[in-house]
């Protein structure tokens, strides 16, 4: 684990991903061949996504719900991209999202002696609509470092600040178990019984779990997991390494990670209400200081480093900076970082002390 | 031809009566079945129904057709053939024409249905095979009892009544299943060779049922003919000597006695109304009205 003391954490910077980024993207999307669906290696998939992405942030009427927002992190010393992160506005595009829930049917009767806990899977479209993290990824070297914390966590800010164009439900996939092979034992076990396919062919067409077929492949009754192999068994609600960190960082943001699972891999999917997360329940706004650029900030009031991103759909950035703890006026340094002019309005919200890079330093 | 009866015991039940029948060779026992007739408000039952659902996805030109399990009841008011022991298939087939016989001279339901023990593989060398050896409660019966096969008594047969609400509500699909256990389910006991031919012979066979303990076979259908030849009927007894008209073989024939609660196997020769046996019986039934069937028989195996 890398504290906040140990990197030079004004050289990170999310802003939206651009179209010139389409190299770094493809970089990550065959560097994280398992595990990112909704980054396909494949140059002309990420430019529409690019694209759609680039859309989303110049409309400024109302939002539909078929929004993608995709960020990327820069390390602005050497002008280079070393991570990206994503939002879906709404999962399935408020038709079809599939995701088993986990249930436990209790079996008794007043003459039975006992009852019976029956863990099942429910096939469901709960999280339909929900809005859905995506896309993280963040080269190996940064995996340590608040850089992580601030790639995953710039994309609450930014719901945070235009709720209006996001769902009050959230909803983030992660990846199961699975080997390089792409032998994935749930899959097997199951999903594999109803579509005759192999993994991979599947998360071909399925594209994020959002095709109709699905319901009509998968069964509508629930599994009973106990008359499942073992193997499958194990790997419910499993995470695949590769997740660990934007795993970690969403379950100290408050997600809930027991209730739902992919329906292919198992892997776990983790849900909150928009409202209860950390970020968003901690971030507040604050005004870019007046004060002449290069002049220090006077405030007597100890420091802690906070994320910081300007509150404008069409110029969003985010960065790690140190603010007074409960200001409402950052420094002009940061409002500079952000590109944000004098008295522009910032969100801003502490950074975490979490294994993915602790931020709680007084100064 | 060795002297075969078929004795009958009746007694009643909670829920009905019950019938017990004896199959003797010369005074030694070599089968029996017990019938249970169920009464108005039989007690509840469960069973598998194995069903298929049907999975199509158009747009992506897939179509599945998958095999479930699903808990039913289908089968309460139906008449069950239980608790089958015979030492050969020709006892065992006796045993079921017998109930055939006595179903039909009361007019009971012709419909019936008998569970068998399951297939099972792993018994150790000198023990008695047990349902609960079979692979079906290993894999799904034992993941709905709270305290798995302790629950039960060793001898369990069937699930016990007063654990049926913990039964699974929902399909159980095959295909999660393991392929050994696929290859087993509603696969009869090795030891119920003689049952499983004496029930072809009937026309009974296993269909869309399986027992909810160890996944048995339901043998299942119509014992008794609705045709009233095929039924019992009363005939008047004469002597062989006497009636017979011609030099055709006696057909094989159960015939009941004065008290009504025993079959005789013999062969005889029916004409008409009439009936000839040779012998003591005919001697001491002569010109008397006597319930027979004829009836046919597999080989002795």
């Amino acid at each position: 684990m890398t504290h906040a003391q140990d990197v030079d954490l004004g050289r990170f910077l999310v802003r939206p991903a651009l179209a010139t980024d389409i190299d770094a993207l493809e970089r990550f999307a065959i560097a994280s061949a398992y595990g990112i669906t909704t980054l396909p290696s494949d140059r002309a998939a990420l430019l529409e996504r690019l694209s759609r992405s680039a859309r989303a942030f110049d409309n400024r009427d109302a939002a539909t719900g078929d929004e993608i927002y995709l960020f990327v992190l820069e390390d602005v010393r050497g002008h280079r991209v070393i991570g990206t992160s994503g939002i879906a506005a709404s999962a399935g595009l408020g038709r079809h999202f599939f995701s088993y829930r986990n249930e436990y049917v209790v079996h008794s009767g007043a003459e039975a002696g006992g009852h019976m806990r029956a863990h099942t899977l429910n096939l469901c479209q709960d999280l339909t609509g929900a809005t859905l993290l995506t896309s993280f990824y963040i080269e190996p070297e940064y995996e340590g470092t608040p850089a992580a914390q601030l790639l995953s966590r710039a994309r609450l800010l930014f719901i945070a600040q235009f709720p209006e164009r996001f769902a009050e439900r959230i909803a983030a996939e992660s990846p199961g178990l699975a080997d390089e092979r792409g032998h994935c034992p749930f899959w097997e076990a199951v999903g594999k019984k109803f579509f005759g396919m192999d993994y991979p062919e599947v998360e071909r067409l399925a594209v994020g779990r959002t095709k109709p077929f699905i319901g009509q492949l998968l069964p509508q009754s629930p599994l009973y997991v106990a008359l499942l192999p073992q193997e499958a068994q194990w790997a419910i609600g499993q995470l695949h390494p590769v997740a660990d960190l934007p795993f970690s960082i969403l379950e100290d943001e408050g997600f809930d990670s027991d209730t739902y699972v992919d329906i292919f891999d198992a892997g776990p999917i983790s849900d909150a209400r928009v409202s209860t997360l950390r970020t968003v329940r901690s971030s507040r706004l604050a005004r870019a200081s007046i004060a002449a650029p290069g002049s220090k900030d006077s405030s007597e009031a100890p420091r802690t480093w906070h994320l910081a991103a300007t509150a404008r759909l069409d110029h969003f950035r985010a960065v790690i900076a140190q603010v007074p703890e409960a200001a409402i006026e950052v420094g002009v340094e940061i409002a500079q970082r952000v590109g944000a002019s004098p008295h522009a309005l910032l969100r801003i919200a502490p950074l975490m002390d979490t294994e993915a890079g602790a931020g709680r330093e007084h100064v | 031809m060795s002297d075969w009866i078929i004795r009958r015991e009746v007694s009643s039940t909670e829920s009905g009566s019950e019938w017990k029948l004896r199959a003797l060779e010369d005074d030694e026992e070599r089968g029996s079945l017990c019938i249970k007739l169920p009464g108005i408000q039989p007690a509840a039952r469960f069973w598998y129904r194995v069903g298929v659902t049907s999975h199509g996805a158009p747009e992506i030109g897939i179509h599945r057709l998958q095999r479930t399990l699903t808990l039913c009841s289908d089968l309460i008011g139906t008449i069950e053939l239980a608790q089958p022991e015979a030492r050969d298939v020709l006892t065992a087939s006796l045993l079921l024409h017998a109930a055939q016989f006595w179903l039909g001279l009361e007019s009971q339901p012709g419909h019936v249905f008998l569970e068998m023990a399951a297939f099972t593989h792993a018994v150790s060398p000198g023990t008695a095979s047990s349902r609960l050896d079979a692979r079906f409660f290993d894999e799904i019966s034992r993941h709905f009892l709270p305290a798995g096969r302790s629950s039960l008594e060793e001898s369990a047969t069937t699930w016990p009544g007063h654990l049926t609400g913990l039964l699974p509500r929902h399909p159980i699909f095959l295909s999660l299943l393991s392929a050994e256990l696929n290859a087993v389910m509603g696969k009869p006991a090795a030891d119920m060779a003689h049952w499983v031919e004496a029930l072809r012979w009937h026309r009974l066979v296993p269909d869309a049922w399986l027992n909810v303990l160890d996944g048995g076979p339901v043998y299942q259908g119509q014992l008794v003919d609705e045709l009233q030849s095929a039924r019992a009927a009363p005939r008047e007894v004469h002597a062989a000597a006497a009636s017979r008209p011609d030099a055709r073989p006696p057909e094989t024939v159960l015939v009941q006695d004065a008290d009504g609660e025993v079959l005789h196997l013999m062969p005889a020769w029916m004409d008409g109304d009439r009936i000839a046996f040779a012998g003591d019986f005919a001697r001491a039934n002569q010109g008397l009205r006597r319930s027979c069937m004829t009836i046919r028989l597999p080989e002795r195996t």
